[in-house]
């Protein structure tokens, strides 16, 4: 047997994709994969602007070993079994700065070496000996500098551990499709699968796992290799067969309503996977992990109609954020504008930052979102939405303002009360809330602003179903910043929530 | 008198508005028949085609 030893060395970031080319096992006059080029268009833009390259080999990892185990290992002459991990940092490193950390680590000063490399460090690519699909698990931090952006559906936070230092940070894992074991819909389930998963205290699926588990019962073509793809109803099956809930829906007539939607789950920590129609008249999915709303209300409202009147609005959507495996994470995507300017939310388009990724600009028309729900969530976003027509119209009259709009989420119970111990309210009404409501693990929260000021909280339970409308919504509280609307809300409880909301 | 004072003053005297029970009856059916129309939007979006359900996703 050979002895193996590991290397570690430092490479300026300019190299990336001759890094990836030879540690893909790529010709040296192969062309680079549009994920290698997308992720040097991510990392050196200014805000993460990365300089330096760790390249760590051997590295072996679970997602690539698994498929090696059930497909690469069969093959009369398959690729290695291990892999290289290239770990990205924002700053310029030679070798000797990473033993330098690393002795310092040695000598005591460990804690102060963590803090370092953490500060700099934006996170890993793991790079297979596939040189059609090198890509493998790749964890990138979102970038930080707009506060609008949220990214809550990427927040899953990830361990690394490089020469006995060990790095926490956080992102949702992406990968490139490897039609050996899993087409784009794999890929799809696999990153939002990660988050939901790893948010419960459970461990990630691979890849390989969720082509099996889809693929269980309902067979109509080939497994492996997975070059047929998946059909909704076996990506269903994978979500069900991982212990989660696959919630379906489609825009049907009402785009609006499906924009706010995946906008709800994604502000809720909960990814969404989309299928999308292109141009060419395929079927594609991707994860969405992100969005950026507009800062005002204006022109670009998403907006909930009934007879034509607009009468529920929340801020519209300027950017979706998106794991797409043909490029990379957080693609960018938006709503093309007409001639006239106004938005349509049927369709989206890729928006890179960079030139080179122009053929990837085409319409995607929405089909489908299949959200992977915590099995006790069973109140879905649309009957959130739903529950915010009760509400608008005492709320109207209250705040004396048509510049209303509401911003739904699900949202843990324990920290709902947290944040609300933030708000700047009367100490006794949040200690009589955090003492008194009986809130549901996840409780639906329907936060509504006159422009940027909060003026509400509606919470209602999420551990039922929406009921016929005979019956009372399942609301839980009502906390209005002003506390002169009380006496109003406990009127409107009589009338239409029941004896149980708590109004306080 | 501070600006303060006066402010608050100025608020109180304006006529905050205040939902009665009457103006709550009116208001609840006023709210639960658009939330019963929205609900019909909601449900197309549940209804998946068997054509849909079976398109593969490479």
């Amino acid at each position: 047997m050979v002895a193996q030893r590991l290397t570690l060395r430092c490479e300026p970031f300019a190299r990336l994709l001759e890094v990836v080319r030879d540690a893909s096992l790529a010709a040296a006059k192969a062309a680079a994969a549009d994920q290698a080029r997308y992720l040097m268009s991510y990392l050196q833009h200014d805000q993460s602007g990365a300089k330096t390259i760790i390249v760590e080999k051997p590295y072996v990892d679970r997602h690539w070993l698994e498929a090696y185990a059930g497909y690469y290992a069969t093959m009369l002459r398959p690729p290695p079994p291990k892999a290289t991990r290239l770990h990205f940092l924002r700053a310029e490193w030679s070798d000797n700065d990473l033993l330098d950390l690393v002795r310092r680590a040695a000598t005591g000063e460990r804690a102060q070496a963590e803090a370092e490399l953490r500060k700099l460090y934006l996170g890993f690519a793991v790079i297979r000996p596939l040189p059609s699909a090198p890509l493998g698990r790749t964890i990138l931090r979102p970038y930080q500098g707009d506060a609008a952006r949220c990214f809550a559906a990427a927040n899953v936070e990830h361990q690394v551990h490089l020469c006995g230092l060990t790095v926490r940070f956080s992102g949702l894992p992406f990968q490139q499709q490897d039609q050996g074991v899993g087409a784009c819909a794999t890929t799809a389930l696999w990153c939002a699968l990660t988050k939901v998963m790893r948010s419960d205290g459970n461990r990630s699926p691979t890849p390989f796992a969720i082509t099996i588990s889809a693929t269980d019962h309902r067979v109509q073509a080939r497994a492996f290799p997975a070059v047929e793809g998946l059909d909704l109803d076996q990506m269903a099956t994978a979500i069900h067969a991982h212990g989660y809930q696959s919630h379906l829906i489609r825009p049907a007539e009402h785009p609006d309503v499906f924009v706010m939607a995946i906008k709800t789950y994604l502000r809720s920590g909960i990814p969404v996977i989309v299928r999308v129609r292109t141009e060419r008249g395929e079927s594609h999915a991707l994860t969405f992990s992100g969005f950026r709303d507009e800062p005002e209300l204006g022109d670009k409202d998403v907006c909930m109609t009934v007879r034509g009147d607009v009468h529920v609005r929340s801020r519209g959507v300027v950017r979706w954020y998106v794991h797409d495996d043909r490029l990379g994470p957080y693609a960018r995507l938006g709503f093309p504008t007409d001639e006239n300017g106004t938005v349509n939310h049927q369709y989206i388009e890729l928006m890179p930052r960079e030139p080179g990724f122009e053929d990837f600009k085409s319409r995607m028309f929405f089909s489908e979102a299949l959200i992977p729900l915590y099995p006790k969530l069973r109140l879905t976003a649309e009957e959130l939405i739903e529950f915010s027509f009760d509400l608008r119209p005492p709320i109207c009259l209250l705040s004396e303002s048509d510049m209303l709009h509401v911003e739904p989420r699900f949202v843990l119970g324990g920290e709902y009360l947290r944040e609300l111990q933030g708000k700047e309210l009367d100490i006794e009404r949040v200690v009589a809330i955090s003492t008194q409501a009986v809130l549901s693990r996840y409780v639906g929260v329907l936060s509504w602003y006159v422009e940027d000021e909060w003026i509400c909280d509606a919470l209602y339970d999420t551990t039922d179903l929406r009921r016929d409308s005979k019956t009372h919504p399942p609301l839980i509280a009502i906390v209005p910043k002003d506390p002169a609307w009380i006496d109003s809300l406990e009127n409107m409880r009589d009338a239409r929530f029941g004896p149980s909301p708590l109004i306080a | 008198m501070s600006d303060s004072s006066t402010k608050k003053d100025a608020a109180q005297a304006r006529q905050a508005p205040v939902i009665t029970p009457e103006i709550a009856e009116e208001l609840a059916r006023e709210g639960e028949e658009l939330r019963r129309e929205f609900h019909r939007k909601v449900e197309a979006m549940w209804t998946i085609s068997r054509d849909a359900r079976q398109t593969r996703s490479r």
